[in-house]
């Protein structure tokens, strides 16, 4: 199905080599893993399988690669698409048409397959996936959950023997990243094949039959699952765990309905009273929620996609106004467009918040307004070796790895000295030495005198980080 | 896009005109540049100044950007013809502007070949100039078609139209500034 | 996604069931027509028809604040026309003719706009652009331009948010805080989704297949025909209908 023998890659303009010296092989109906730090080569081996190393990127390829016994230098990835099927990590960027049903015919189209072969594959990779009342459904509309499996059918519609599948569960909560597990084993049990480069690894314990660990673009290691329970190794990669209990059931909640009810207004340090909202012409998202946060808190606020978690981030950062109630700090209300001076927020897409031409003109941006000039010189550079940021103080924010982003959306947000912090997603994509960094900068956030709320579906980040948890539920929209 | 080289030879692949990577960012930045001037005019108004020239800085700085990206000859057209059909087809505006806009590129592509071509920042950017230049005045030559009756309206539109103009000035600088940023940021390599 | 980047629109009106090719070329005759006529009966007629139209795609109220828009528009462009008048008096003529034909030409543009804008869904427009078999230069960028639409509107608000939690100032400030991001945004976008249309075989090589464009209904050929005969009858009432001297005002 898959076979590499002694490929070495370098991507156009790079001394180095990607990926060194790399054999594998992959049967039919077998799911191998593929993990390690950032960095490691992992993408490049995904692109070196589905061909855009070849053609799409350039570059300098050595050895043989064979997929389905095509060698990709051979033909165009359109071509080879046939034969392996790629996901990736968001795949709404992927996304071509409007509604789910253009999707999955998307490329069959363009491969000039018939309109009743179209309709029947179309038919048969929904209802595979459980998606076939949705097929006139607007793509942009569903969940996240929804849209992997809209991008897996889309994928399977083409009927490929192999799947790349990168980072699939990056934006998945729990529950749909069981579903996937599902979906995946029925798909192992048809015979397909899969190539699986994951950070996460503890949902791929029943499902992956061999493990690959890369470093500096070479396998270090090669096994089956059990190999990666050990500790030791997994620090010595950087890699995340092989096995990560609910914290969801087991963190404390943060307050009982009846004391969000009365928090006490003259002390409370940060809180929220009595929240109506809905959005115009939306159903009532919440009806009177009330909560407080102290110093310290690093709350994880949970619920069903669609439940209101982005909702509540965003009164509490001002950025929608409640019909009805308030956010405090020490007992007295502030009004929503100040609230952006005690409140701070750090993206899921960190790209969205860096602005400036390198990372030390990003953090005195920050600064302003907040931080006396003349303690801006002091003020950065405390920050910048705070978060291990110093090496890359003329480096454009660009230009740095989605680890580095984050930890600099957070350094950004730190020096303006919140009272504070919101993060959504904040570990999306992150291996496991970054997830650790990631861990180490809230906790030193909250150890300044902040208080921390962290959406996430990420599991290991909310066991190691999080106090307590706030759960909203999907029909009334009350905090549990 | 660079060559596969393996084991020293260059890959077998065919190349067209664009590549598919080229075809999908010119069509990018041909949402980009659409959605963007059509929300500066909206949040400024129809005839506020400043929005009208941001609204062209705006413009000449994503085509530089574009032109970087895409060296290729007549990707300056296609990218204005691609943002003339949105503009029909989603709005039903341009319906004459359009043609006249794409006539008017091909000048300005006329300007890049004569300057030697698309590698250099210099050509891009008169090239750019002298499309916005002849685009402006086939809208100003519409213009007097619909309101020939009034002709001192056209001086109120020749006004704008000499404010916009000095947006897309402005934007020339913003665009090779910020192509310095993107080379600096390891976006475009050449 | 909205179906349509409009959320006024009526996919059951008269004028939403005509094919788009037909509304483009009722728009183009009606555009086309505006420019050269030029007797205020005539355009009338156009303004006329083209009002109905629409009506048959937009509801009142929208149409009356896109009216209210142009009409507010005019009105600044003759004040400002009026003010340059007093220096230079040939170049504002007060008469009915300079001021009303003017108005009508803007008028009909904006009924034209209306109807096409409001009366055609975007996925309906995405079906007819592949099913045309357009070239593949022309096909590949004009569906992506369509597809990131919203893409790009959901990338403004997360700037726009990010930009509001970190207020910066003046034009530099607002350059950076949202024009630079969102550039940047873009250009990872277009690779993504440059990759995936390699993978999905959406390539230069290929041609959309699938179904062929389905040729024009009757309802389209009848609209197609009132619209000609509404061209010649208003080109006729231009030549021989009543002339009209430029009454002084």
């Amino acid at each position: 199905m898959l076979q590499m023998s002694s490929v070495s890659y370098s991507y156009p303009h790079a001394a180095d080599l990607a990926v060194r010296d790399i054999t594998l092989s992959l049967a039919p109906g077998e799911v191998m893993l593929c993990t390690g730090r950032s960095g490691c080569g992992k993408s490049t081996l995904t692109r070196l399988v589905n061909g855009l190393a070849h053609h799409y990127l350039g570059g300098t390829v050595q050895g043989q690669v064979l997929v389905d016994g095509q060698d990709p230098l051979h033909i165009s990835p359109a071509e080879l698409a046939r034969h392996v099927g790629t996901l990736f990590q968001d795949p709404e960027r992927q996304f071509f048409a409007l509604t789910v049903g253009d999707e999955l015919a998307l490329s069959l189209q363009w491969r000039g397959w018939s309109a009743d072969d179209i309709r029947q594959s179309v038919d048969e990779s929904a209802r595979l996936l459980g998606i076939e009342d949705m097929l006139s459904h607007t793509i942009l509309g569903v969940s996240e959950g929804q849209k992997q499996k809209v991008a897996l059918a889309s994928l399977l519609a083409a009927r490929p023997k192999l799947l790349v599948l990168d980072e699939p569960t990056a934006n998945l909560d729990p529950e749909s990243t069981a579903e996937l597990t599902q979906i995946l084993a029925e798909l192992k049990k048809q015979g397909i094949g899969m190539f699986i480069v994951d950070h996460r690894l503890h949902w791929l314990r029943d499902l992956a039959d061999s493990v690959l660990i890369l470093e500096n673009g070479r396998i270090m290691a090669r096994g089956d699952f059990s190999m990666l329970d050990d500790a030791e190794l997994r620090v010595k990669y950087g890699l995340r765990a092989a096995t990560v209990d609910d914290p969801r059931t087991t963190l404390p909640d943060m307050y009982t309905k009846q004391e969000a009810k009365s928090p006490d207004r003259e002390t409370a340090f940060f809180s929220c009273h009595d929240l109506v909202f809905a959005y115009p012409k939306g159903k009532p998202v919440f009806s009177g929620e009330s909560h407080s946060f102290n110093p310290g808190d690093i709350i994880a606020l949970i619920g069903e996609n669609g439940v209101g978690k982005t909702t509540l981030a965003r009164l509490l950062t001002g950025l929608e106004r409640p019909q009805e109630g308030s956010v405090q700090i020490g007992g007295n209300a502030v009004k929503p467009k100040r609230l952006s001076r005690h409140v701070q927020v750090v993206l899921q897409n960190a790209g969205h918040q860096l602005r400036m031409k390198s990372v030390m003109s990003e953090l005195e941006d920050a600064a302003e307004g907040v931080i006396p000039k003349e303690d801006h010189a002091t003020a950065v550079q405390s920050c910048m070796k705070t978060y291990a940021l110093d090496q890359l103080a003329k480096r454009h924010p660009q230009s740095l790895s989605g680890g580095e982003k984050q930890r600099l959306a957070v350094a950004c947000a730190a020096i303006r000295q919140p009272d504070m912090l919101i993060l959504d997603e904040p570990t999306s994509g992150l291996d496991g030495e970054n997830m650790q960094r990631m861990a180490e900068s809230m906790r030193r956030v909250a150890a300044g005198g902040a208080c921390l709320l962290v959406i996430s579906h990420d599991l290991e980040l909310i066991q190691h980080v999080c106090t307590g948890k706030i759960v909203l539920q999907k029909n009334t929209g009350d905090i549990a | 896009m660079p060559p596969l080289v393996v084991d020293g030879e260059a890959s077998a692949y065919r190349r067209t005109h664009w590549t598919t990577r080229e075809l999908v960012t010119i069509g990018v930045f041909a949402t980009i540049i659409k959605a963007s001037t059509i929300m500066l005019a909206y949040a400024g108004g129809g005839m506020n100044p400043v929005t009208l020239a941001a609204k062209n800085c705006l413009y000449a700085t994503l085509m530089i950007v574009l032109l970087h990206k895409v060296p290729r000859t007549w990707t300056m057209t296609l990218a204005v013809g691609i943002t003339s059909l949105i503009s029909l087809l989603l709005m039903g505006q341009g319906i004459l502007h359009g043609p006249a806009t794409v006539v008017a590129c091909l000048l300005g592509e006329g300007a890049i070949s004569m300057l030697g071509g698309y590698g250099r920042t210099r050509n891009i950017v008169v090239g750019v100039m002298v499309a916005e230049i002849a685009s402006k005045a086939a809208g100003l030559g519409l213009s007097w078609l619909v309101m020939r009756e009034q002709p001192g309206m056209l001086i109120v539109a020749t006004v704008f139209v000499a404010i916009g103009a000095i947006g897309t000035f402005l934007g020339s600088i913003t665009g090779i500034r910020f192509m310095k940023e993107l080379r600096h940021a390891g976006i475009i390599i050449h | 996604m909205r179906a349509s980047l409009f959320t006024n629109i009526n996919t059951e009106t008269f004028v939403a069931g005509l094919d788009v090719r037909a509304k483009l070329l009722i728009c183009i005759a009606g555009s086309v027509a505006s420019i050269i006529l030029s007797s205020p009966l005539s355009l009338g007629l156009i303004l006329g028809l083209s009002t109905i139209l629409a009506f048959g795609a937009a509801r009142p109220g929208t149409i009356m604040k896109a009216y209210c828009f142009g009409l507010l528009m005019m009105f600044i462009a003759m004040g400002c026309t009026a003010l340059i008048g007093l220096a230079v008096p040939s170049l504002m003529r007060w008469n009915f003719v300079s001021l009303t034909v003017p108005f009508l030409r803007m008028l009909v543009s904006i009924n034209l706009l209306l109807m096409l804008a409001l009366s055609t869904p975007v996925q309906e427009l995405f079906n007819r652009l592949r099913m045309a078999r357009l070239p593949t230069w022309l096909q590949i960028p004009l569906s992506v331009a369509i597809r990131f639409i919203p893409t790009f509107l959901e990338d403004c608000a997360q700037i726009r948010d990010a930009a509001r939690l970190r207020p910066s100032r003046g034009l530099t400030g607002l350059w950076r805080g949202m024009v630079v991001p969102l550039l940047f945004r873009v250009l990872y976008s277009a690779d993504d989704l440059a990759m995936a249309a390699e993978l999905k075989g959406i390539s230069t090589a290929g041609q959309a297949g699938g179904e062929a464009l389905p040729g024009l209904g009757q309802r389209d050929f009848v609209m197609l025909t009132l619209t000609v005969v509404a061209f010649c009858a208003a080109i006729a009432l231009q030549h021989f209908g009543p002339r009209f001297t430029p009454l002084p005002m």
